[in-house]
């Protein structure tokens, strides 16, 4: 069996995950991403402009993400973020990664 | 890979990039109601995010470069047009000869093929056909051959719903295939027994052959092929591609050889043989010599016409020696050429750049001083050198492959072969790299002594004398003489080709050759056993319809004849035992009206009469080199002839006239001997008809009257047959003068950028001379003249390269001698010429300053 490769560090990567999970759903704003985020963690996560706008952007320029600017139903123009079939795969994997490391985690603060 | 392209096609667009992403953010802002932190922050992680890291520095510095060059485009167009074509010559000549001279022909391990070929050394006959009995023993007795093939090449006549066609044919025997290593797509090759009369009805035709007249038609085989008037059975289709000759058009049908025992003088095959594994051609040539001893002592094989010695023996010679020794001296000359070129966009790049050191020094210096580091402004100088060479590169890759394409599409000429022209990449690396290092060598290395301490500060105020400075004006001399001396080199080359081709353009033919359109008609042996009468009806058809004044008949045509000739008898002589020449003569038959028609004249004597087409006079009419050759002292009018050796029966015809020399087989060679019959008297197979060319488009019309299964072939002016003679020479002398024109601007803008610039340097000591009361003359003079000691010496050094290229062309040089020390020194002249004209444009452009304006500038 292959063991998992996934850096313990993993945290940073997180956003990237919570990125592709909220536009697997639907295609979003940059707003209306953090918004997501924030609603389905009850508040817990907020997250900061400053982290991302430079991970969407590095997302997509990695190809997993696409981007097009259309217009709201306020009628303002703004840029919306769209899962690419690359990032469907890359999302599926790094959700498995992630459940690997968080049940080895809860292992290791839980011992049977 | 798709990230780093995603990344570069962000490289242009980044403000772009940068604008949406405020947006972007403005967008957010007004959502959300409040700031979204630090905005510059957010903008410097994206650039982080879109950078291409290393590559990126190498491509601004790239970009830097493109615009610096772009700010002197006659510079860069010079520098990367000079390598290019040198980097192009070398390349497309170097793919070319390798496929010809060294790849594999397209034949199985066809480096072990050896052409089999007796000769008559005593009879001036280096190649002779060899005999069906010749060839069955050196089947039988050789140990040294895998096996021995035989082949003949010979023009057949197809028939075809009514309408005949002449069709490039080859009879060969049944091993020939697998000597070769070809193989059929459909049915099969001929066998062993089919070489043997009474199945001998059989036809193998080529892939393209069954494409273009069999309409590829899946039941082919079995079906019935009308060849010289005999039906053949159709029992294969060769391979693809597949196509075997030593010269001329590929064979479209192949036939069986017959290869019934035979006299020991019949025959007319010639042999391809594959050597055992193993077995050398040297040790292959001794066994054939034996071979043909044996022969010699058995049967007294290879005598001559009278019964005597022939000087016989057989040879073996590589095919490929065969296939392309003949345009090997070509190939040769021009990679010499090629490789002068490239030498010279070289020199030229390099004194291209050394006209910039000052200016790209003082640059490097500034940036240095405004805190790059040493690193980046390295690498930028080595960037920047590289690029035009770079660029040369590219175009010269494009040049390249379509060259070798126009030579994959053209009709097979002199260089016949299956193998498509390959570009050889190695060949192109090489050129490349060595003019890349050119470029670094000469276009940074120079600037880069501006990294030496206290150089930056001298480079800064006006580099005058520094030490890069002076090795520069010590390079300067030797750069141009290397330029004059690589001018030289190819426009010497190139004048002796064209000496050589007006030379051959100058010789008359010694018949008329405007205004007449010639063709060929065979008469197979089907339709009427002796061909005579049917030519006889040609004629009278031919006459009527186009007049009789306009048209006649003729079984050889100027420049059409290989060399050689047939042994003829002088009555009362021993064969051999008088003339100058050996005692072989062309054979001219010919029709009514020729020497009228064709404004042969007439020496001596009379020409043919009517009387003599339509009763057996015996008459024959000779040309001058035979009369002069084999009766010095007297005429020969009243003397009588016999081809061949005397025999019982035979007629012996009586000469009742002498004709000027005509040109029957190559410009280049003088005239034969040539003895003409009346056609009727000595009739032949295959004629041409010689028409004038207002009647040229009835004459076909004419053909097919008077026989419509019997196709008129080879339509040609007979000024097309003349042209078509001086073809290669001509091709040989436009490539060299391609060659030696390219050297002459590569060379010329060279020296005039070099002479600008050195000018513009010594403006001030001129300034200060002109001053002092020196004229414009005077200071000119003096540069000039700083020159023509360096030409003089390249240009000495340059005409022994182009004596080395012109041995290699002395070949196909004719009337001219590869020594000729007037082509050199006109070369010589030329080239130095240019030097002096360009550096005084050059100098001239420098000095038209005004002297009080340079002196107050300093």
């Amino acid at each position: 069996m292959a063991r998992t490769t996934t850096d313990p560090s993993l945290m940073p990567g997180t956003l990237d995950l919570m990125i592709l999970k909220t536009l697997s759903r639907t295609s979003l704003h940059g707003y209306g991403i953090a918004q997501q985020i924030k609603l389905s963690s009850d508040d817990v996560l907020e997250v900061e402009e400053g982290s991302l706008y430079p991970a969407l952007q590095r997302l997509e320029v990695k190809g997993l993400v696409d981007s097009e600017w259309r217009m709201t139903p306020h009628n303002r123009r703004a840029r919306f973020y769209r899962l690419s079939a690359a990032g469907r795969k890359r999302l599926v994997a790094a959700e498995a990664d992630f459940d690997r490391l968080v049940s080895a985690v809860q292992r290791v603060l839980r011992p049977a | 890979m798709g990230e780093f392209w995603r990344k570069l096609t962000r490289l242009g667009r980044r403000d772009e990039l940068a604008e949406r992403l405020h947006e972007e953010l403005q967008f957010h802002v007004d959502r959300k109601g409040s700031e979204v932190g630090n905005r510059a922050r957010i903008l410097e992680q994206a650039y982080e995010v879109w950078s291409l890291g290393r590559a990126e520095q190498v491509v601004a510095d790239l970009r830097y470069a493109a615009r610096a060059l772009g700010r002197s485009p006659a510079f860069f167009a010079l520098a990367a047009i000079g390598t290019g074509l040198g980097v192009a010559a070398i390349t497309a000549v170097v793919s070319v000869s390798d496929t010809v001279l060294v790849r594999s022909m397209p034949y199985r391990d066809a480096d072990r093929l050896v052409v089999v070929s007796d000769q008559l050394l005593k009879l001036d006959f280096p190649r002779f056909p060899i005999s069906i009995a010749n060839f069955l023993d050196y089947r039988a007795q050789n140990r040294v051959f895998e096996d021995v093939a035989a082949f003949e090449p010979r023009a057949l006549t197809v028939t075809m719903g009514g309408r005949a066609e002449r069709v490039a044919g080859m009879m060969a025997s049944a091993n020939l295939l697998a000597v070769l290593g070809g193989a059929p797509a459909r049915g099969r090759w001929f066998d062993p027994p089919e070489n043997h009369r009474g199945h001998m009805d059989v036809a193998v035709v080529s892939y393209s052959y069954w494409q273009s007249h069999l309409g590829s038609a899946k039941d082919v085989l079995g079906q019935s092929l009308v060849v010289n008037d005999q039906p053949y059975r159709v029992v294969g289709v060769l391979q693809r591609g597949f196509a075997f000759r030593l010269a001329g058009d590929a064979p479209e049908i192949w036939l069986p050889a017959g290869l019934d025992a035979a006299a020991r003088d019949a025959g007319n095959l010639q042999a391809v043989a594959r050597l055992k594994q193993g077995v050398t051609l040297a040790s292959a040539q001794a066994q054939m010599h034996v071979v043909a001893a044996d022969l010699k002592q058995r049967y007294h094989a290879g005598m001559g016409p009278h019964g005597e010695d022939g000087g016989y023996d057989a040879v073996a010679i590589p095919l490929r020696e065969e296939l392309y020794g003949a345009v090997r001296p070509t190939l040769y000359a021009l990679a010499g050429a090629s490789a002068i070129l490239l030498l010279l966009g070289l020199a030229n790049t390099a004194l291209l750049w050394m006209g910039r050191a000052a200016a790209r020094r003082k640059e490097a210096a500034v940036r240095l001083a405004l805190g790059a580091s040493r690193w980046r402004v390295g690498q930028q100088l080595v960037l920047e050198s590289l690029v035009p060479s770079l660029v040369g590169g590219a175009m010269a890759l494009l040049m390249t492959l379509a060259a070798l394409a126009a030579l994959n599409s053209a009709p097979p000429g002199e260089l016949a072969t299956a193998d498509r022209f390959a570009l050889d990449y190695r060949v192109f690396g090489f050129a490349l790299m060595l003019s890349a290092t050119a470029g670094v060598l000469f276009g940074a290395l120079p600037v880069g002594s501006v990294f030496r301490a206290g150089v930056e500060g001298r480079a800064l105020m006006q580099d005058r004398g520094g030490i890069a400075v002076r090795s520069e004006s010590r390079l300067r001399p030797v750069m141009v003489a290397v330029q004059v001396g690589l001018v030289c080199a190819l426009l010497a080359p190139a004048l002796l080709l064209m000496q050589s081709l007006a030379a051959l353009e100058s010789i008359d033919l010694g018949v008329r050759t405007r205004n007449l359109v010639t063709g060929y008609v065979s008469v197979p042996p089907a339709r009427s056993l002796d061909p005579a009468p049917w030519y006889r009806r040609l004629e009278v058809t031919l006459h009527a319809q186009l007049g009789s004044g306009n048209v006649t008949l003729a079984s050889v045509l100027p420049l059409s004849h290989g060399s050689g000739g047939d042994p003829f008898s002088i009555e009362g002589r021993a064969f051999g035992a008088s003339g100058t020449l050996p005692q072989f003569s062309d054979i001219l038959r010919v029709g009514q009206g020729y020497f009228d028609l064709m404004q042969v004249r007439i020496l001596s004597g009379r020409g043919f009469e009517a009387r003599d087409f339509v009763e057996p006079t015996h008459v024959t009419v000779v040309n001058a080199t035979l009369a002069k050759a084999f009766w010095p002292r007297e005429s020969p009018l009243g003397k009588r002839v016999l081809m061949g050796a005397p025999r019982p029966g035979a007629d012996w015809m009586t000469i009742v006239g002498t004709v000027a020399d005509i040109h029957t087989t190559q410009l280049s060679e003088a005239p034969v001997p040539q003895i003409y019959f009346p056609y009727t008297q000595f009739p032949t197979r295959t004629m041409a008809i010689i028409a004038d060319t207002r009647r040229g488009a009835d004459l076909a019309q004419a053909v097919r009257a008077a026989d419509p299964t019997v196709p008129l072939f080879s339509v040609r002016t007979m000024e097309e047959r003349v042209a078509q003679s001086v073809e290669r020479p001509r091709l040989r002398a436009q490539v060299f003068s391609a060659y030696g024109g390219l050297a002459f601007l590569l060379a010329g803008f060279g020296i005039y950028s070099m002479a600008v610039y050195s000018a513009l340097r010594r403006q001030r000591e001129f300034a200060l001379r002109a001053a002092l009361g020196a004229t414009r003359e005077r200071l000119l003079a003096a540069m000039v003249g700083g020159i023509l000691g360096p030409a003089a010496i390249g240009a000495l050094g340059g005409l022994a390269g182009a004596y080395a290229i012109a041995q290699t062309m002395h070949a196909f040089l004719y009337g001219t001698k590869a020594s000729s020390p007037g082509v050199y020194l006109a070369a010589a002249l030329v080239a130095m010429a240019v030097a002096a004209l360009t550096a005084g444009l050059g100098g001239r452009r420098a000095l038209s300053a005004d002297p009080a304006e340079v002196l107050r500038g300093e």
